[in-house]
């Protein structure tokens, strides 16, 4: 039987690019993994709620993983390499580029990218002001000024 | 920054909403998560339920402990990942009380031995204290367990 490394599998994203990937890398997502181990991975498996873009994005950071996984638990060297390649390779991204890849991470169940994505968005939203934060995330506020100013008060030093 | 398009996709995060907002502010400091309850008023007890809490101690320590007692009396989640505290200033007295807490006993974290300034620590149910063999805590005269 062939070995995860040699055995290969097809992703087919939503806009029909497709990408030929090793059993390691597409095992990397939960979901993929499942429908291997279902046997239903004869032909190409098909993603609907991915675009190419997108995919490729996050078959290059499951590569990565699987190339440059630390060697165990102790291995600080190793896992302080990988999350500065984590950094580098958010870089790359607008926001919406990152909220894309959120939804494809928690559809696909790859865990370490939605942390990744999840504390991207964090950073990028922790110096702005409540206003850019409501443009970003299409929020309407909804409170009277009255009541705002009581939300203010109520925890004052988290508004310092 | 294209901000219409992020608006665009960010729609079609609604559906796990609430999931997704959490897993964001997981990550912040719980300053900058109580910041984002203004919001809009869906946002206003996210603070509420999210299941890691940071605090950094920037000044006032009595304040500080203050802030945090408030924060933790409204806190809902069901389950509590992580609290953090960071001390930049001197911190004399240290009392952690887990009276309330029913989970597994929590271990004390051994880097607090490296600490020399503190003089009085307090430790209260179910914490499990695994001292070093050197502890180089020279200002340390009182040590309570109860």
């Amino acid at each position: 039987m062939a070995s995860s490394s040699t055995n290969k599998f097809v992703l087919k994203s939503n806009d029909d690019v497709s990408f030929e990937v090793t059993e390691a890398v597409a095992r990397e997502f939960q979901v993929i993994a499942h429908i291997i181990d279902d046997d239903c991975a004869k032909k190409a498996i098909p993603l609907s709620n991915v675009t190419g873009e997108i995919l490729s994005k996050m078959i290059e950071y499951g590569k990565k993983h699987i190339e440059e996984a630390p060697v165990d638990e102790e291995d600080e060297e190793g896992k302080k390499k990988l999350q500065i390649w984590d950094e580098e390779f958010m870089k790359q991204f607008n926001m919406e580029i990152v909220f894309q890849l959120i939804l494809a991470s928690n559809y696909l169940n790859n865990k370490g990218l939605l942390d990744l994505t999840c504390c991207t968005v964090a950073d990028h939203i922790k110096d702005m002001t409540p206003d850019e934060v409501r443009t970003l995330f299409n929020v309407k506020n909804d409170y009277t000024t009255e009541e705002e100013e009581e939300i203010r008060k109520e925890n004052s030093w988290a508004f310092e | 920054m294209r901000r219409n398009d992020s608006a665009r996709v960010y729609k079609k995060m609604e559906q796990w909403f609430d999931q997704w907002v959490l897993h964001i502010l997981s990550s912040l400091p719980t300053k900058d998560v109580i910041a984002t309850s203004v919001l809009s008023k869906r946002w206003g007890s996210f603070w509420k339920v999210v299941p890691n809490l940071e605090f950094e101690s920037y000044g006032n320590i009595r304040k500080f402990v203050e802030n945090i007692s408030k924060c933790l009396l409204s806190h809902k989640a069901s389950v509590l990942e992580s609290l953090h505290l960071k001390l930049r200033d001197r911190c004399e007295d240290f009392l952690l009380d887990l009276n309330l807490y029913e989970g597994e006993p929590l271990r004390f974290p051994n880097c607090f031995f490296c600490y020399d300034k503190l003089e009085t620590l307090k430790l209260k149910n179910k914490v499990l204290l695994d001292v070093p063999f050197l502890v180089p805590m020279k200002s340390l005269k009182n040590k309570v367990l109860l």
